[in-house]
């Protein structure tokens, strides 16, 4: 391609790329915050929103993702405040603590590579069970119905496999490091 | 691996499949709080939960049983476009809708003063949408299709929910309507304030563990619900409630720290002074000697107060607009003007602890300094107590200088105006201020 035709990142273009590149980093980030549920989009959302409405207030010559996420931690803490019905959420003290604690990987894809690989060395039906797991709206009710278990063994055997999943990342992690 | 930390795990994973009890959750908050090294499990736990979400999302589950390192690599540089249309497809959607639901809004700005806005700002003429609106310093009047005009006081979080009603979620709004009674109505985090042909202000704050909604019926009547629909109540003119809670656990009460609830809610918006320009202090750091604190209550006067651009002891339970130090103490502050400014002038607004009228500062000095270490003093003088709880009853004094060089200044309490009866056995008072103006 001749250089000469490519045209330099306009600054929305470069938001936009860094919004689009810190999604993964962002809603885990909530989700940490407030715990996994359809809430975490809501959340998402304003959060998206409000980076788009506030992006004079970006310095290109800054870190996105640690200004994106003091937007996320006033947008989590605004939900608990306002709309966490009978939900447990964390208190005001565990929050503070929680978001000094950064989010170490930038996007999803080197976490994604490793459960690739750790994903292949799991049996190929409780591979299916854990992946059924995170279909939308999939309820643990159906899923121990479908795999003939109870829930309450049905929860220990998905805890135990995500377990093993986490253990091996995190050691593939250790190797890189 | 200890056996503690084998349980703390498993409840981690029990917290994202929120399966966990009340009883097992407070287990691991208290545990999250004592380490480090399981907040950075549970991190790791969630980065995985989040990885395993989309996994499934994208479809790429099926590929992802096969998939090898070298397939991911070719992918790789392709991700950034994958996501960009995705980003961008949000994005404008989101304002689609907006202007979807802005475009039958007929809600508009009609009147501002001295006015921030952290976000898109909305200038006069101009028809509101439905964005959350974050107005950090000065006044705006709306005018609501229904009659109503409410004036908003920042710093507040609001939303136009649509052209009868709008969603307040921190700060001082107050309603003027004369339109259909029942027709209009503030939402706040504790319930639904309804205009019954009235004049009414809500402020809304918030405790470390609870929202404070007060509201006061200037004229007519109002009708307050909670999210608990037995709790519905009406208030007359020159009655005021506060409610205090969290969601639907709410609780009404007619005094605060034993006294009627009262609040300085204005109907103007005033004249804009542009202040921004000509006002050095104005949002500069403050450090202080202390000031008093009971975030419980909302009841914390921190000494940044002083340069917020807010006077007349105003502001909401959990953001007052004024200084105020400990129980007893004199107390001093220090502003930083961030570089050495030549000055002329300081303008100084007393303090009286709203409607309790306890406190305040009598005998003060002021020094000042370029280098943070090496102070002169340049005033010595005395601050009027303030009579009444009104905004026409603050004077700014005045203090004319001959122009000096100067970065730091101090405001040092040298005694305090207190109460003239006993409160619970004793006598209130500390040193305090509302507002400096420096330029």
């Amino acid at each position: 391609m001749n250089q000469s035709h490519i045209k330099p990142i306009e600054p929305e273009q470069g938001l936009m790329l860094e919004i689009a590149e810190s999604q993964s980093a962002l809603r885990a980030y909530i989700t940490k915050l407030v715990g996994y549920g359809n809430h975490v989009d809501d959340i998402m959302q304003n959060c998206n929103l409000i980076i788009w409405e506030k992006r004079d207030d970006w310095d290109p010559e800054t870190v996105f993702l640690k200004w994106a996420y003091r937007i996320a931690y006033f947008q989590s803490k605004s939900w608990i405040r306002d709309k966490s019905r009978d939900r447990l959420h964390f208190d005001e003290e565990l929050l503070e603590m929680l978001s000094d604690d950064e989010p170490n990987y930038p996007n999803a894809s080197p976490i994604q590579q490793k459960l690739t690989k750790c994903l292949e060395a799991i049996d190929p039906v409780k591979k299916k069970l854990l992946l059924n797991r995170y279909e939308p709206n999939c309820s643990m009710e159906q899923l121990a119905e479908q795999h003939q278990y109870s829930v309450n063994n049905l929860s220990q055997v998905l805890r135990r496999l995500r377990i093993k999943l986490s253990d091996c990342i995190q050691s593939q992690q250790e190797v890189v490091v | 691996m200890s056996d503690s930390f084998m349980k703390n795990r498993e409840l981690i994973w029990k917290y994202l499949d929120q399966s966990i009890t009340e009883d097992e959750f407070n287990e691991l908050q208290v545990a999250l709080k004592e380490s480090q090294d399981l907040r950075k499990l549970y991190q790791h736990e969630v980065e995985v939960h989040q990885t395993f979400s989309e996994l499934r999302k994208s479809d790429k589950s099926s590929n992802v049983i096969s998939m090898n390192d070298q397939d991911f690599a070719l992918k790789q540089p392709n991700k950034l476009y994958y996501l960009l249309p995705w980003a961008a497809a949000l994005l404008i959607t989101s304002m689609y809708f907006w202007n979807l639901q802005s475009s039958k809004l007929k809600v508009t700005l009609v009147e501002a003063n001295s006015v921030d806005w952290r976000g898109q700002p909305v200038e006069i003429g101009e028809v509101f949408s439905n964005r959350i609106m974050h107005l950090m310093r000065g006044k705006i009047a709306l005018q609501f299709p229904t009659k109503t005009k409410a004036i908003i006081e920042g710093p507040a979080y609001f939303q136009v929910l649509n052209n009868h009603s709008v969603e307040l979620s921190s700060g001082l709004i107050t309603v003027e309507h004369d339109g259909k009674p029942g027709e209009f109505f503030v939402e706040t985090p504790l319930g639904k304030i309804t205009d019954l042909g009235t004049k009414f202000g809500v402020s809304v704050g918030h405790g470390t563990t609870e929202s404070l909604v007060m509201t006061e019926v200037i004229e007519g009547e109002i009708k307050v619900e909670t999210k608990d629909v037995s709790q519905k109540k009406h208030f007359l003119e020159g009655e005021s409630v506060l409610l205090t809670g969290y969601h639907d656990e709410v609780t009404y009460q007619n005094t605060f720290k034993n006294e009627q609830i009262k609040l300085n809610f204005s109907l103007e918006v005033g004249e804009n002074k542009n202040e921004e320009e000509l006002n050095f202090a104005l949002g500069k750091p403050v450090t202080a000697s202390g000031y008093w604190n009971n975030p419980r209550m909302g009841e914390v006067f921190p000494p940044t107060a002083v340069t917020d651009g807010r006077y007349a002891d105003s502001g909401t339970a959990g953001d007052w607009s004024f200084w105020l130090a400990p129980q007893h103490k004199n107390g001093y502050f220090v502003i930083d003007l961030e570089k050495v400014e030549l000055i002329k002038k300081i303008e100084l607004q007393n303090t009286r602890n709203r409607h309790y009228g306890d406190r305040g500062t009598e005998n003060f000095r002021i020094e000042i300094s370029t280098d943070g270490e090496n102070y002169i003093e340049i005033v010595n003088d005395k601050l009027n107590s303030i009579k009444s709880w009104n905004e026409a009853s603050y004077p700014f004094k005045v203090i004319d200088l001959e122009p000096v060089p100067a970065r730091y200044i101090k405001f040092i309490v040298e005694s305090h105006y207190q109460s003239t009866t006993k409160n619970n056995s004793s006598l209130h008072g500390s040193g305090g201020l509302s507002e400096i103006r420096i330029y």
